[in-house]
């Protein structure tokens, strides 16, 4: 029995990248918890005072506080932080006048921290891909993926 | 986005300790359950092509991380559950939102500098929501623990089917 899915489908994709694109339209508000980011720095469009939460690679002492090169954004100075040059900071804080950014609580990961994050990223992605094809298989004649272990439907 | 590893384990976990009780939950829709539990991290398409990049080239707001919200899974687990045979679609659909569930259960205990989470709820709220800031997506533990209880489960499956059975 074919069933109707195919407008189900279309209408779904086309829900999927109002949801994509909407989800750009979500813009800063810190009274909801979302934050100014790295890109607001590269704007230029923060005024002092403004909540800050931005994410970096320490590269040293600098005049007042420790330079931090923004991932999607310029190199800032931030006081109050602690963290070795080469360093991953994440970091919540307040954007002052003079250009630093004064930290509330920052994030101090080293070096091999976030890869680890990735590579074990990348073997549960695996491990799941693994079990899709080990479990499932495709079927031509329902167009559609059906357990192994069931035999013709 | 605890690592994925602890995500993907513990879907495994609460998926295949009922099927030990229902003969309804296979190896199978153990498998849907995993793959819900990497839904929410599609967002990752990001480190591909950056959510700007797509701005840039198609000059309208766009971002990858709708993926990691209520409303994007809701929708991709939608069309994967059209993936399979109608008389599958319950059971998929419902082990496909155990996955993803235990994802964001997951993911709402992380710790982020601000006190507050990604707006996991959006679009029913565009708010981060105030987290009780437990443990870092980079720490080890938690995989370290996934490991062991979904070893423990997948022990506790071979006993019940004997281990010759193809998976689990």
């Amino acid at each position: 029995m074919r069933t109707p899915r195919r407008p189900l489908v279309v209408v779904l994709l086309l829900t999927l990248v109002a949801l994509l694109v909407g989800y750009g339209t979500v813009t800063p508000d810190p009274a909801a918890g979302r934050f100014f980011g790295d890109d607001a720095l590269a704007d230029g469009t923060l005024a002092p005072g403004d909540r800050v939460a931005v994410s970096g690679t320490a590269r040293g002492d600098a005049p007042g506080g420790t330079r931090l090169d923004l991932t999607d954004g310029p190199t800032v100075v931030v006081r109050g932080l602690d963290a070795a040059p080469g360093a991953d900071v994440w970091l919540y804080g307040t954007y002052r006048g003079d250009g630093t950014i004064r930290t509330h609580r920052a994030v101090v990961r080293a070096p091999w921290e976030m890869p680890y994050l990735y590579a074990v990223s990348a073997l549960g992605g695996l491990l799941t891909l693994g079990r899709v094809v080990r479990t499932w298989r495709f079927d031509a004649d329902e167009w559609a993926f059906v357990p192994r272990e069931e035999r013709d439907g | 986005m605890a690592d994925l590893l602890t995500h993907v384990l513990t879907a495994y976990a609460l998926a295949a300790l009922p099927s030990l009780l229902d003969d309804r939950l296979t190896p199978a829709t153990t498998t849907a359950a995993m793959v819900g539990a990497v839904l929410p991290d599609l967002n990752r398409i990001d480190l591909l092509v950056a959510s700007e990049s797509v701005e840039t080239s198609l000059g309208i707001p766009f971002g990858w991380d709708a993926f990691s919200t209520v409303g994007g899974v809701a929708v991709v687990a939608t069309l994967v559950t059209l993936l399979v045979p109608p008389r599958l679609r319950r059971r998929t659909a419902a082990m496909l939102g155990l996955g993803a569930g235990s994802h964001f259960c997951l993911d709402y205990l992380l710790l982020f500098p601000s006190g507050y989470t990604h707006p996991y709820l959006w679009p029913v709220t565009a708010a981060g929501l105030p987290g009780p800031n437990l443990y870092l997506s980079s720490a080890r533990w938690p995989a370290a623990v996934a490991v062991v209880v979904a070893g423990a489960v997948r022990v506790a499956v071979w006993r019940r089917r004997g281990p010759v059975a193809r998976t689990d």
